[in-house]
C-alpha cells in the first residue's frame, strides 16, 4: 500500500467515510504500526482544534434582490385605485392641484399680499406698504448761492484773522514769560556770583591781615633779639 | 420545497423561487467566502457576485439536483478569480503576521477562544488555495469527499490527499505559532 493510499485511508477513517470492515482493517493496521497511530493522533488533534474553535459568523440578510414582476402580478398586487390606472395623467394634474392648494392656504395663513401701485409691484406679509412721502423740492438761485459763498468767505476770513491775532498774543505772552524767567535766572546767578566774590575777598583780607600780623610779630622778635644780645649772654 | 424544485421554477421564469433560493443559500455562500478570505466585505462581494452569476446561468444547469455542488463551484471559481485579480494578495501567507506571532511568543493557554478562532482563520489563509477550499468545504460545510470532488471537479482521492496535506500544513503552522501545547494535545 502506497503512502498516498494510506493518507486517503487516514482521511476516510478520520471523517468516518469508510465501511465497518474497512475501519476494522485499518484499526488493525494502526495497532501494528505505532508510527501510523501517532500520525493519526496528530491529524485528529488538528481536526479537533479546527472543529472545536468557533469562527466568526458573518451577518445574515446579505443579498437583497427584489424579483421582477410581470404585468399581471402588478395588476393583482397594485393598490392604486382603478380610475388612476385608467387615466395616468390625472395623477399629475391632481398633484399639481394639491400643490397649488397648499401654496394658497399658506399664503392665506401668512396674509400674503401681492399687487401693483404707483411705485411698482409689491409682495408683503400683512399690511400694504405705506406710500412714501414725496421729497420736498428745495432750491436756491445763483445769486443767493453766490451771496452765501461770499458770506461764508467773510466769516472764514474774520475767523482766521481772529485766530491769528489770538495766536500772536499767546506767543507774545509766552515770549515775555520766557524772558522774565531768563532774567530772573541770570539775576539770581549774578547775585550768587557777587556773594561768592565778596566772600573770597573777605577771606583774602583776613588771610592778608593774619600774615601781616605774624610778620610784625616775627620782626618784633628779631629786633628785640638784635637789640639786647649782651644782656642775654650775661644772664647766662 | 427542495432546491431542485426551486431551481426548476426559476428556470421556468419564477423569480420568487430565486428569492427563496437566495434566502436559503446566502448565509452558506457568505460563510464559505468568509472562510476563504477572512474578510466580511470581501465575502459579501463574492456572495453578491455568486447570486448574480447563478441568476444569469441557472438556465444552463442541466441537473437541478446538483444545484448545491454547482453553486459552491460558482462561488469557489469567483473566489479564485478574485485572488487572481488581486494578485494573490489576499491569500498571501501573511508573513508579517506570522513573524509577529513568532516574536510575541504568546502562550497558547492565554489565547481566548475568540482569539484562537482568529488565529485559525489566519492559519487557513496560509494554506494553498486548493487545500484551503477542501478544508472549508469539509470542516465548515460538512460535505462528503465525494461532494467536494464533484464541486471541484477533481477525483475523490485528490480531494482526500489535499485534505490530508491541508491538515498537516495547518498543524505545522499552528505549531510554529506556539499553539500546540494546549490545543494540539497529542503532540
Amino acid at each position: 500500500m502506497t503512502d498516498k493510499e494510506i493518507n486517503n485511508l487516514f482521511m476516510d477513517y478520520l471523517y468516518d467515510e469508510m465501511s465497518d470492515k474497512q475501519k476494522k482493517e485499518f484499526e488493525k493496521r494502526l495497532d501494528e504500526n505505532p508510527e501510523l497511530k501517532k500520525e493519526l493522533e496528530e491529524l485528529e488533534s488538528t481536526k479537533k482544534l479546527i472543529e472545536g474553535v468557533p469562527m466568526e459568523t458573518p451577518p445574515h440578510k446579505l443579498v437583497m434582490m427584489a424579483p421582477e414582476r410581470n404585468q399581471s402580478e402588478e395588476d393583482q398586487t397594485s393598490t392604486k385605485p382603478v380610475f388612476l390606472k385608467r387615466y395616468p395623467g390625472l395623477v399629475t394634474v391632481l398633484a399639481a392641484a394639491a400643490c397649488m392648494l397648499i401654496v394658497m392656504m399658506g399664503a392665506a395663513f401668512v396674509d400674503l399680499k401681492f399687487g401693483q401701485n404707483e411705485q411698482g409691484f409689491y409682495l408683503t406679509f400683512g399690511e400694504l406698504p405705506a406710500p412714501q412721502p414725496k421729497p420736498v423740492e428745495q432750491g436756491m438761485s445763483e445769486e443767493e448761492v453766490q451771496d452765501l459763498i461770499n458770506q461764508i468767505r467773510e466769516e472764514n476770513s474774520l475767523l482766521m484773522a481772529s485766530m491769528i491775532e489770538q495766536i500772536r498774543e499767546q506767543q507774545n505772552e509766552q515770549l515775555e514769560e520766557a524772558i522774565t524767567v531768563l532774567t530772573d535766572y541770570y539775576d539770581q546767578r549774578r547775585q550768587q556770583d557777587l556773594r561768592l566774590i565778596s566772600e573770597g575777598i573777605a577771606q583774602l583780607e583776613e588771610d592778608t591781615y593774619s600774615r601781616l600780623r605774624r610778620t610784625d610779630e616775627t620782626l618784633g622778635d628779631l629786633i628785640y633779639a638784635l637789640s639786647y644780645p649782651q644782656t642775654q649772654s650775661t644772664e647766662e | 420545497m427542495d432546491d431542485s424544485a426551486l431551481v426548476e421554477q426559476v428556470q421556468q421564469g419564477d423569480n420568487s423561487a430565486f428569492n427563496v433560493l437566495m434566502e436559503r443559500w446566502q448565509s452558506r455562500i457568505h460563510r464559505f467566502a468568509f472562510r476563504f478570505f477572512a474578510d466580511v466585505d470581501e465575502a459579501s462581494e463574492i456572495t453578491q457576485k455568486t447570486f448574480i452569476k447563478v441568476y444569469q446561468k441557472v438556465d444552463t444547469l442541466d441537473e437541478p439536483g446538483k444545484f448545491s455542488s454547482w453553486i459552491y463551484r460558482v462561488a469557489n471559481n469567483l473566489c479564485l478569480d478574485e485572488l487572481k485579480r488581486a494578485g494573490r494578495r489576499k491569500s498571501s501567507p501573511l508573513e508579517a503576521w506570522v513573524e509577529q506571532m513568532e516574536t510575541s511568543q504568546t502562550p497558547a493557554k492565554k489565547l481566548e477562544t475568540k482569539e484562537l478562532g482568529e488565529v485559525l482563520q489566519k492559519a487557513l489563509l496560509t494554506l494553498p488555495d486548493e487545500q484551503r477550499v477542501v478544508i472549508i468545504l469539509k470542516e465548515y460545510e460538512g460535505m462528503k469527499f465525494r461532494e467536494i470532488a464533484e464541486i471541484l471537479e477533481e477525483p475523490e482521492n485528490t480531494v482526500k490527499s489535499r485534505m490530508y496535506y491541508g491538515l498537516k500544513s495547518l498543524r505545522r503552522v499552528l505549531k510554529k505559532w506556539n499553539i500546540q501545547n494546549e490545543y494540539l494535545n497529542h503532540d
